[in-house]
């Protein structure tokens, strides 16, 4: 048995590799939107901030899971800004929850660079962007 | 809920994952064992969902949230079957490594499932 070449460098997000990226975002983007729809429902009040940002959170995983998903030059586009939306909003929200934690007195996904969720947060918008660097469309 | 189906479940969940994440990181296509293994999760937790509701329509009381208990029960049933739709649509070792992957956040998310019943 002779190994198999190693298979050509897919040029959409969605193929190879992409596939277990997109479950990833996928699996944020579900938990991250019905989290922030329970804490705006439930108590909104007490934690304006946090809960507007959660919400926030949600729609950059939504859009970063369907743009990388799609796989199109335009999604590409698109998957871009997300995950570096992602990843800036990662860095500022983690920095802030730690200098000053009243601003965000209910933990979102981003308070301490994603500590509740085992720092996935901060190391999926890198791991997207490596990705995106692999699969950006030939000009 | 249950600790001996919690557990079972939980162990279940992290072999499946080894298997299948070592077979995709080996190269290996999508196989019908591989299915299998993926059936025999799906079931345990099947058997969860059960056993969630019979508890709850005798009386079992949620400690933590309900509605979060409820959407991570659903959630945890969701999950296989949808990464294995999207997975399958170009069957390659990554369709195993993203399964393997879903079998750990299902893992967390039986965990998670146990505290908030229990301790809330």
């Amino acid at each position: 048995m002779t190994e198999p070449p190693p298979p050509p460098s897919p040029r959409r997000t969605s193929s190879g590799f992409g596939r277990v990226l997109v479950v990833v975002y996928g699996v944020f983007a579900v938990s991250a939107t019905a989290r922030a729809t329970v804490q705006i429902l439930r108590d909104f009040d007490e934690a304006p901030l946090a809960y507007a940002l959660s919400a926030f959170a949600a729609v950059v995983y939504v859009v970063a899971t369907v743009a990388l998903a799609r796989g199109t030059p335009r999604a590409h586009r698109v998957a871009t800004a997300a995950v570096l939306i992602e990843l800036i909003g990662v860095l500022v929200v983690g920095a802030l929850s730690l200098v000053d934690p009243a601003l965000f007195p209910r933990d979102t996904v981003w308070s301490g660079f994603g500590r509740g969720y085992g720092f996935v947060p901060l190391v999926l918008p890198l791991v997207g962007l490596w990705w995106l660097w692999r699969t950006r469309p030939t000009r | 809920m249950v600790p001996a189906l919690s557990l079972t479940l939980q162990v279940t969940c992290l072999v499946a994952a080894v298997v299948l994440g070592v077979e995709g990181v080996r190269g290996k296509a999508p196989l019908w064992w591989h299915l299998g293994v993926v059936a025999v999760v799906e079931v345990l937790l099947l058997v969860q969902l059960a056993v969630a509701i019979v508890l709850l329509t005798r009386g079992g009381e949620i400690v933590g949230s309900t509605g979060t208990f409820l959407a991570y029960l659903i959630g945890t049933l969701l999950a296989l079957p949808l990464t294995l739709l999207w997975g399958l649509g170009e069957p390659s070792r990554w369709t195993l490594v993203a399964l393997a992957v879903c079998c750990l956040v299902i893992a967390v998310l039986v965990v998670r499932l146990d505290q908030i019943w229990t301790t809330g």
